[in-house]
Order: structure tokens, then C-alpha cells, then sequence
């Protein structure tokens, strides 16, 4: 299943996106965790700190019963 | 009370039925604190200051720079080199001399930042680091206080309200402050100039509706916004049940290091750019190519965005000063080389080079 994904900040700029269309793979599972996906796809991710939302709800796993439109990824900014 | 003076300066609000004669008599009694005069604290200070909010405390220890001109609008030529929060409090009372403004000069630090926070009723986060971030946080926290948290990245903002009606705070979202090297500064990235009028403005905008008390404010909410697409997408943020600063007091948040006093032990406290050149023998300036004035002694330029590709060029076994404008992103050099490179023989030049270079 493909779902939309968007990469804020820093992220966009350590994995050279800012949004793609990922394949989550369920098989026989009913819950993903997310964080534990995305990095392994991009190693970057894993020494930053960041938050994953499902549409406006910040969370740690998708389940398939309830697929969002899109995934987002938000690190902290700093600049001011 | 208004006087005539000010009924007229704020006439085109005060018809506003949701401001009226109460909501600005709100605005003039309000006490808000604005942490950083730069990027953001620029616009927040000019709006906030317009509208008549009463009390006005700017707290910045930077100079102006150059390079801080295309996005720091409260700022001209002739300001470079002077302390921020004097140019802008004296910009400020041009615009609206019937406020009152404070300025305090020394930052916002463990030591101070209870004695300051407490005098006032919000808080504005105008700051460009972690450690003053989670400082406005905690202590806001501990003395129940609701702050205004906006930053940025590139073409990107972030803006919330936390700590409001025992609402979310920062800490919510994330729970310990990342590494200083891990996430980069403006300097080092480049920064939109208009991205942080447009986030102060809605920094400024919320600070103006929590005190006229209005239904809705970004309390619970994570506001993000794009530049280059002009999309703006809000997220839920809860209070988590258990955060850190449960276990913190007052004593343990003013003996907290933060890293620019973690670091004194690797500081230099430079007298003159002669004291610098007479006790090193290998000079490091981290500054990007092309920001602000180059130095004139012996040096090696290695941006702080190449220092991973590059720190074999610094010397191991003799002393070596490590130097940017400011002294931030020498600091985090320094931990960085220390850390990962096993560098001992490393000292940071305290407060940057910019002092030396305006006199």
C-alpha cells in the first residue's frame, strides 16, 4: 500500500525530499511501527530527533484498519 | 485608563468589537517578554508594540550584523554593531512612545531567567537555540506561565502556544532537547527573509489574542508553515502525563549548564584580537565564506558546514582558537571535535569574533 509522505526540515535535507509515495507493507501484521521503518529505510533519521503524524495526530504506528491520507515527519527547527 | 493620545493611535482596532475600549485597556496593562530581537523577535516587537501592548521586556545579548539586515527589519547600516535589544527598544518608542520597554542585555540564562519570566504575564520565544528553548520552558512551567513558541528552518515555520490552561508544552512534542551540532542554525542554512516576518507576525498575532482573550489560540496545536508552497498544515499536540519538568525545581533549573556555560572550561576570554593571535597557534574561523568581515590575522576558514569534511586540517598537538561570530557554532565545534575526533587541545573564543571586529 502506498501511502503520501511528507519530510519537514531537516529531514527533507538529510534524505533529499520533501514527499514521496512509500510503500508500507503490512503481510500479516495489523500495526507498523513507523519509526523503526523510516529508519531503516533512511539511517540518517536515527541520530535526529523527530515526531511522526498520522493526518494531525502524532503517533508511533499505523494501523491498517485505519489508514491516514498521509504520513508526516517534523523534526525541532532551532532558527529564530 | 486611555488617554486621547492613545484612543486615536489605536482607533482602527478599538472599533473592533472583539478589542473596544476593555481590550485595549488589556493590551496596555499587559506584561509580555520577547526572548531574541531577531528574526522573529523583530516583527513580534513591531506588531506587539503598535497595538499598545503596555509592558515591553526584550531580552538579547547579540549585535547587529551585516547579515542580519534582510530579515531583522527593525534594523538598518547604522545599527551593525550595536547591541540589538538598544536599537530596537529605541526603534520601538518612535513607533509607540506610550509603552514602556525594558531591555536586558546579558540573554536569558539559568541564573536570570526566573527573576526575568516572573515579571511578566507571557512569554514570546523568539530564540534561535535549544537550550534558552528549553529554559523559556521549564521555568515558564514551574511558574505557571503561558509562552508563545514559534522557529524556523529554511522556508519553513513551526508555531504554538504552550503551557496555556495547563495546556501542552513544549516538552510534549519533544521531550529532551536534541544535540547543539544535530540541528543547524540560519548562518549555517540560509533563511528566507520574509519566513520569519511571516511566523513572528503569527507569534505576534496569538500574544495579542491571549490577551484580549479571545476563543481561540493555538493551544494544543503544532501550526506548520511552507514558504515555497504557502501550505500550512496544524497538528494535535496533548500534555503527556509525566514530562521531565515534573522533577525539576527552581534550584535545579538555575544550576542547570547550558552549553554556553557548559563550555567555559573550553572558553577564551579575549582581551584584543592581538591577545588571540599571541596565545594560539592555529586559528579556525567557522564562519561561512562570505559572512560578514574577514578577519586579518593568520587563520584558516573551514565553515562550520564543511567541519566534518575538513577537521584533519586542524591541528591536534598545538593550541588551537575556534571562532564564529557569536560563539555558538564554535562552541558546538568544539564538543563535536572533542567528542568524535578525540581533539583536546581546543578553545573557543567566548562571545565570537563580532565584538572585535565592530570596535
Amino acid at each position: 500500500m502506498k501511502i503520501k509522505v511528507n519530510y519537514y526540515g531537516l529531514i527533507a535535507d538529510l534524505i533529499g525530499i520533501s514527499d514521496e509515495n512509500f510503500e508500507l507493507n503490512f503481510n500479516e501484521s495489523n500495526e507498523l511501527d513507523l519509526r523503526s521503518i523510516f529508519n531503516h529505510k533512511y539511517p540518517a533519521l536515527l541520530k535526529i530527533n523527530y515526531k511522526i503524524a498520522l493526518d494531525t495526530e502524532f503517533t508511533e504506528t499505523i494501523n491498517r484498519n485505519s489508514i491516514p491520507n498521509e504520513i508526516s515527519l517534523l523534526p525541532p527547527f532551532a532558527g529564530g | 485608563m486611555l488617554t486621547e493620545n492613545e484612543l486615536k493611535h489605536y482607533q482602527r482596532q478599538l472599533i473592533l468589537p472583539e478589542i473596544g475600549k476593555e481590550g485595549q485597556e488589556r493590551l496596555k496593562n499587559a506584561k509580555v517578554l520577547v526572548v531574541g530581537a531577531g528574526g522573529l523577535g523583530c516583527p513580534v516587537l513591531l506588531y506587539l508594540a503598535a497595538a499598545g501592548v503596555g509592558h515591553i521586556g526584550i531580552v538579547d545579548f547579540d549585535h547587529v550584523d551585516h547579515t542580519n539586515l534582510h530579515r531583522q527589519v527593525l534594523f538598518g547600516y547604522s545599527s551593525i554593531g550595536k547591541k540589538k535589544a538598544i536599537i530596537a527598544k529605541e526603534k520601538l518608542v518612535d513607533i509607540n512612545p506610550n509603552i514602556e520597554i525594558a531591555t536586558y542585555l546579558d540573554g536569558l540564562l539559568p541564573s536570570n531567567s526566573f527573576d526575568i519570566i516572573s515579571q511578566y504575564d507571557l512569554i514570546v520565544d523568539c530564540c534561535d537555540n535549544f537550550d534558552t528553548r528549553y529554559l523559556i520552558n521549564d521555568t515558564c512551567v514551574l511558574l505557571n506561565k503561558s509562552w508563545i513558541f514559534a522557529s524556523i528552518y529554511k522556508f519553513e515555520g513551526q508555531v504554538s502556544v504552550f503551557n496555556y490552561n495547563s495546556g501542552p508544552t513544549y516538552r510534549c512534542l519533544f521531550p529532551t532537547p536534541p544535540q547543539t551540532e544535530e540541528v543547524p542554525n540560519c548562518s549555517e542554512i540560509g533563511v528566507l527573509g520574509i519566513l520569519p516576518g511571516i511566523i513572528g507576525s503569527f507569534q505576534a498575532n496569538e500574544t495579542l489574542k491571549l490577551i484580549l482573550r479571545t476563543t481561540h489560540n493555538l493551544s494544543g496545536q503544532l501550526l506548520c508553515f511552507n514558504a515555497l508552497t504557502s501550505e500550512t498544515r496544524t497538528f494535535r499536540i496533548t500534555r503527556k502525563t509525566k514530562l521531565p519538568t515534573d522533577e525539576m525545581t527552581k534550584e535545579s533549573i538555575i544550576s542547570r549548564s547550558i552549553s554556553i556555560e557548559f563550555c567555559e572550561l573550553n572558553d577564551f576570554n579575549a582581551n584584543s584580537i592581538a591577545d588571540i593571535e599571541q596565545n594560539f597557534n592555529q586559528i579556525i574561523d567557522l564562519r561561512e565564506v562570505n559572512e560578514g568581515v574577514k578577519l586579518t590575522i593568520n587563520h584558516l576558514n573551514i565553515p562550520y558546514s564543511e567541519l566534518e569534511l575538513r577537521h584533519s586540517e586542524i591541528e591536534m598537538n598545538q593550541p588551537v582558537l575556534l571562532i564564529c561570530a557569536s560563539g555558538k557554532r564554535s562552541a558546538a565545534a568544539l564538543q563535536h571535535l572533542k567528542k568524535n575526533h578525540n581533539y583536546k587541545n581546543l578553545k573557543n573564543l567566548k562571545n565570537g569574533i563580532l565584538p572585535f571586529l565592530k570596535n
